[in-house]
């Protein structure tokens, strides 16, 4: 390296030092703006992410609100309707008495078979208060058409505090009607299941 | 950046500080040791300024010449050897190309020039050196004279620009624009006779181009006088043009304010327009040698340097900036969450707090829910099988309904076939015996077809699978098929199971 080029980069070492403290200050200045900024990002970020949590609970919790009205509603229908608490099998009973009367069904026996737990599906949850308990009855009935039995398994719903399920139902043309007899055209048994809620430690046993 | 320009003549300096409007003198340096001495301390006034030099010597050559086009280091070479050729030891010296021959080999026309004695520049120069002045470069005036001729609108093919400066009259011929020779004939004559100084020296002139053959005997010449306002009159008078010269007078003035200087000369001295010149339109060549601008090089590494730190801390700081300006906004957005997060979560509480008293604990609400829903959906009413039967017996009129037996099937009830994915809901089967008229007990497929007529007619709209389970008479192999010769013939009877899901 000539003594030319030696003498010159003395003279240029003042502007390379600064030219250089300017470019590592901006480096400097640069590079804790950029770590200042990340770290507000990631402040700003943790709130949003909580933001969001706050409004999926606020989302379920609305969610929940109207369930839970819902829920509370059917709870209060079906006491209304005494479907929760213990059999009233009088009522019932009266019922169908009634809705044959009005009906004007030749005959209408029924037998009302012993209370019983009713088996939930798997995957239903058991609540813990109450349970579900089940009465089969078989109805056996002489009808002029088929349309009393629709109008009796229309009507009978409405009037118990029971819910009803429909199992199984039998009709058959009477064969021992004559041409003198119209009051008695067909035969026809039908299963019902009457489902109430009772109370834990109340109703009849499993 | 401070710019400072010298004008330099055979007996003196004069220095001017260039701004914006043109340069303005500083200060008038004589060519002795008082002189010296006195350029020296302002160059010691004025250490970070950049230097440029223009000098109006009479010592001066011109050649020109064509050369083989060449580019880089052998073109180089070629007009160092040219330069040394014609002026031999000359430090100050440069070349300028004037564009290509349009025939031939395309040759490059080149005008080589020098200040052939450089004693006059040579102190001044030391002196620059000495205080390590930038020195941009050297110039000499006819170097810097051909942009006046663009801005003044000259077209001739041939000019012969005349003007005034310190040093004497400069005579500078142009042809096709380009400087082809120049020069300067110090004058002592007053003022008053500097007009007819110029006519004679004009004519002197056309006499060396024409003997020079650089113009043809008898041609005319066109010459342009820079003439102050004040001594147009005279110059009228005395520049008088004939078959050789046609003169024609310009005013200095409006020279001047047609490139842009605005402090005009007082006197017909044009210097400082030369100068101004040398700064607004500087020319790429100049004559002085590398060793005499070292300390402007240095100067422009600092610069160099130095600005491109200034980028990278202003480009730095920039960033920052931007960074600063994002955090604001990330800090609004902060502000704007934190309160949503406070609002959403007083709502939440107060929903929560607004629920009415639970009749029952929730979980069992929850089930009961459930379950009763469970069971509405898993329920099933005699309606739909038997609207579906009704439209088949309207359609099947031969078919007397005998029987009906409907279950709601478990999924566990479902036949073998049945238990695919929705066979896990409860399915509603309807078995249906039937008989048909007696009239059709002796034809067997008559019979067989009612009642697969009727079964089809059950199935026709899709809501129910229905199979004939037991045909009015047992024609498979795998039963007793028997002859019925009995006195009293029955009613074929069959019967066909419906499959439905419930709706």
């Amino acid at each position: 390296m000539s003594g030319g080029l030696l003498d010159d980069l003395r003279r240029l070492r003042g502007s390379l030092l600064l030219a250089l403290a300017m470019l590592l200050a901006g480096i400097a200045v640069a590079a804790y703006s950029a770590r200042w900024h990340a770290r507000e990002r990631a402040a700003v970020a943790t709130l949003q992410a909580q933001q969001r949590s706050v409004k999926a609970q606020l989302s379920r919790a609305h969610q929940e609100v109207a369930e839970i009205d819902a829920r509370i509603a059917l709870f209060e229908r079906l006491r209304a309707r005494r479907v929760i608490g213990a059999e009233t099998r009088l009522d019932w009973v009266e019922a169908i008495e009634d809705l044959k009367r009005r009906i004007g069904m030749p005959r209408l026996e029924y037998e009302l078979l012993p209370q019983r737990t009713m088996e939930l599906r798997a995957g239903d949850p058991p609540p813990s208060g109450y349970r579900f308990v089940v009465s089969t009855m078989r109805l056996r009935m002489t009808l002029l058409h088929e349309g009393d039995l629709l109008d009796l398994l229309e009507q009978l719903p409405g009037r118990v505090g029971a819910i009803l399920r429909l199992r199984s139902c039998e009709v058959e043309r009477n064969k021992m009607t004559n041409q003198t007899d119209a009051r008695s055209g067909l035969n026809a048994e039908c299963m019902l299941d009457w489902i109430t809620l009772a109370p834990q430690g109340t109703g009849a046993s499993r | 950046m401070s710019r400072r320009l010298l004008y330099i003549d055979a007996n003196l300096l004069v220095a001017y500080q260039w701004r914006n409007n043109g340069p303005h003198c500083e200060g008038v340096f004589h060519a002795d040791a008082h002189g010296m001495h006195a350029f020296a301390r302002y160059l010691q006034a004025h250490r970070g300024a950049v230097f440029h030099v223009l000098a109006d010597l009479a010592d001066e050559g011109f050649h020109q010449e064509s050369v083989p086009f060449v580019q880089g280091s052998d073109r180089a070479a070629m007009l160092s050897r040219k330069l040394s050729q014609f002026f031999y030891g000359a430090s100050f010296a440069g070349a300028i190309s004037q564009g290509r021959e349009k025939s031939g080999r395309r040759d490059e026309r080149i005008l080589f020039t020098a200040l052939t004695r450089s004693q006059a520049l040579d102190p001044w120069l030391a002196q620059l050196h000495e205080a390590e002045a930038a020195l941009a470069g050297v110039w000499s005036v006819p170097l810097v004279s051909p942009p006046l001729l663009q801005q003044l609108g000259i077209t001739a093919e041939r000019v012969l620009l005349v003007h005034i400066t310190l040093a004497g009259i400069r005579q500078t011929y142009f042809e096709h624009g380009h400087l082809r020779f120049s020069r300067l004939t110090p004058v002592a004559t007053p003022n008053a006779t500097l007009s007819a100084s110029c006519a004679t020296e004009c004519a002197k002139l056309y006499q060396y181009l024409v003997g020079q053959r650089i113009i043809t005997r008898g041609s005319q010449l066109p010459v342009l006088v820079l003439v102050h306002p004040s001594r147009i009159a005279q110059f009228r008078d005395d520049c008088r043009s004939g078959d050789e010269l046609q003169y024609a007078l310009m005013d200095l003035h409006f020279a001047c304010r047609q490139v842009g200087l605005q402090v005009v000369p007082p006197d017909m001295q044009s210097e400082t327009l030369f100068l101004h010149l040398s700064v607004r339109q500087p020319q790429k060549v100049q004559l002085a040698p590398p060793t005499e601008r070292r300390f402007f090089r240095l100067w422009q590494t600092r610069f160099v340097l130095r600005s491109a730190g200034a980028v990278a801390l202003i480009a730095c700081l920039l960033v920052a900036a931007r960074h600063l300006v994002e955090m604001g906004v990330l800090r609004q957005d902060a502000a704007q969450v934190t309160a949503d997060l406070r609002s959403d979560r007083l709502r939440r509480q107060a929903l929560l707090a607004a629920l009415p008293p639970l009749p029952a604990a929730r979980d069992d609400l929850r089930s009961i829910d459930l379950t009763v829903r469970a069971l509405e959906h898993r329920s099933a009413t005699l309606p739909p099988a038997l609207l579906a039967l009704s439209r088949a017996l309207d359609a099947n009129a031969d078919v007397e309904l005998e029987r009906i037996d409907w279950q709601l099937a478990d999924a566990a009830d479902a036949p073998p076939g049945k238990r695919d994915a929705d066979a896990a809901m409860p399915q509603v089967v309807m078995t249906v015996d039937c008989t048909l008229p007696v009239a059709l007990a002796g034809d067997r497929r008559g019979a067989i077809d009612a009642a697969n007529r009727f079964a089809a007619a059950i199935a026709s709209d899709g809501a129910w699978q229905v199979t004939v389970v037991r045909q009015p008479f047992a024609f498979h192999s795998d039963s007793t098929l028997r002859s019925a010769e009995d006195a009293r013939p029955m009613p074929p009877a069959f019967s066909v199971r419906m499959v439905g899901k419930i709706t």
